[in-house]
């Protein structure tokens, strides 16, 4: 499936200013893992050492967060959009 | 990050670093870590200076006279006439709770909007105008709505506001008067939060509790100095605050702990106690369960000021409140309600939903003997019942309609039995 990944400005920096990026892809986790073997520079800022999602980091898989889905192993379509988003912010 | 417009010779914003890893930063419109993405602080360094108690209590009474402890170098030219808002006792309270003592920190009638979020928004104001941002926004559950509008309107900053769409009128309206641009978003607070980053991000606005979230954060310190202050230099044992994204409770631990280190007062920092409604009680979940991380809710309750389902310092908080001993409590509807209420007719203090989870809070931790007669307690309200009637108009008694006839009032008093 072909996906689209979104990264905020403070992590494409580390992805050649790339802002979205297309994977071919069946779940979040594949998403993620691609692009940290992609931009291995944004692994440690985007997964913890047990290849969960880093603390200070939100997903969303087409405006929804995926701690309400399946997590990382949320299946993913065909046009699907991942964004990556900063977990400081707001209150 | 936006690119400075106009920068204030006069004021300038201190350098950041980040609470998680140390990382150091520019002063700039941005407050996550580039390295690990934690959130950027204000650097305060180590030689600044701070003032004595003779000196705070010779100035202005507003919260400026603590700026030794505020983000900025130089002097602040916007909302210079907020905080320092009263702090009184209330032996009533204190009987129905059981404990001690009792003060009430009243942010209800905070200047100009009437909630505590207008410390926020004074200190991120001056921090837009030290970077040269001509543009300032929130993502709100209405209290920092409403605040935003009020200080951008009078520095002449334009406004973009963020809201969930199914607010409280009162505090729609008390946005919409200052005529920002105001934008309800079909969701909860959560899903305008993320698109505010998106946002900040986007456009390069100073979101103030996105971008500028160092700065606007340092604000709410300004309730713990004033606390200490208005106890006569001292602190309180415990304090009880809400909770929405957290950060509160951590600029009070913070606040306490930098008065202490600066001498201003001695003695051993309060507990930190927070409560939050059950119908979205993130942090509570987290400091009860002792888990490392935040899981989040989707909210379901009528306290929306403080519905808040994936706290941002929900971590932080936790650690805030662990560290000085405190504690965390969830209150139904029904009796933040009842709190709001009880703190009307014993203190004579009308508050919004937050509040009332607050005194609700306070009794049931005071049931289960977190706080106790021993216990001199702060109270922290931080919002105004005149935005949130509908919470507590169904619970109100029918009012008594009569003719202008003494003989109806003599019926009313006899069965009021004041005869």
């Amino acid at each position: 499936m072909s996906v689209t990944l979104h990264l905020p400005t403070v992590l494409s920096r580390l992805a050649d200013n790339q802002r979205a990026i297309e994977f071919d892809a069946s779940t979040v986790r594949d998403v993620i893992n691609g692009v940290a073997n992609r931009f291995p520079a944004l692994a440690p800022r985007i997964k913890d050492e047990q290849g969960a999602p880093h603390p200070f980091l939100n997903i969303f898989l087409n405006d929804e967060d995926i701690r309400f889905s399946g997590g990382l192993d949320t299946i993913v379509k065909d046009g699907d959009e991942v964004t990556l988003v900063p977990a400081i912010s707001g209150g | 990050m936006a690119t400075p417009a106009q920068v204030n010779s006069k004021l300038s914003a201190l350098p950041l670093r980040c609470r998680a890893c140390g990382t150091a930063a520019e002063p700039q419109a941005n407050a996550i870590c580039g390295e690990c993405l934690g959130p950027l602080d204000p650097d305060y360094g180590t030689d600044r200076a701070y003032p004595d108690r003779e000196t705070i209590a010779g100035r202005a009474r507003s919260l400026w006279r603590y700026h030794e402890w505020l983000p900025f170098n130089g002097e602040p030219e916007l909302s210079l006439d907020t905080g320092f808002t009263p702090c009184f006792e209330a032996p009533a309270l204190a009987q129905r709770l059981g404990v001690g003592r009792v003060w009430i920190k009243n942010d209800s009638v905070s200047h100009p909007s009437l909630s505590f979020k207008d410390r926020v928004v004074a200190t991120a104001v001056n921090a837009a105008r030290a970077l040269g941002l001509d543009t300032v926004g929130c993502a709100s559950t209405g209290n920092l709505a409403n605040a935003v509008a009020a200080h951008a309107a009078r520095a002449g900053l334009k406004a973009w506001i963020f809201i969930p769409h199914d607010l409280e009128v009162g505090k729609v309206i008390g946005t919409l008067v200052y005529g920002p641009n105001l934008v309800r978003v079909r969701g909860t607070y959560d899903d305008v939060n993320r698109l505010c980053t998106q946002l900040a991000d986007r456009y390069g606005w100073g979101i103030v509790n996105v971008n500028l979230r160092g700065y606007y954060g340092e604000g709410s310190k300004t309730v713990g100095f004033e606390i200490a202050e208005q106890l006569g230099w001292r602190l309180p044992s415990a304090v009880v605050a809400p909770m929405a994204g957290g950060s509160l409770v951590t600029k009070l631990e913070k606040a306490f702990r930098e008065f202490l280190k600066a001498g201003i007062v001695r003695g051993t920092p309060p507990r930190i106690y927070g409560t939050q409604a059950s119908g979205c009680a993130p942090i509570v979940n987290l400091v009860e369960s002792g888990a490392d991380r935040v899981t989040p809710v989707i909210p379901n309750t009528i306290a929306r000021s403080i519905a808040i389902g994936n706290p941002a310092d929900g971590l932080f908080a936790s650690q805030a409140i662990k560290t000085t001993g405190g504690w965390v409590a969830g209150v139904s509807d029904a009796d933040l309600v009842a709190g709001i209420r009880l703190l009307a007719e014993t203190a004579g203090v009308f508050t919004e939903t937050a509040g009332g989870v607050v005194v609700a809070g306070a009794l049931a931790l005071a049931k289960n003997g977190r706080l106790t007669e021993k216990d001199e307690v702060v109270l922290c309200i931080t919002g105004n019942g005149l935005k949130t009637i509908e919470a507590v108009s169904p619970d109100l008694p029918d009012i008594p309609l009569i003719d202008a006839k003494v003989k109806q009032v003599a019926e009313l008093v006899e069965k009021a039995g004041q005869t």
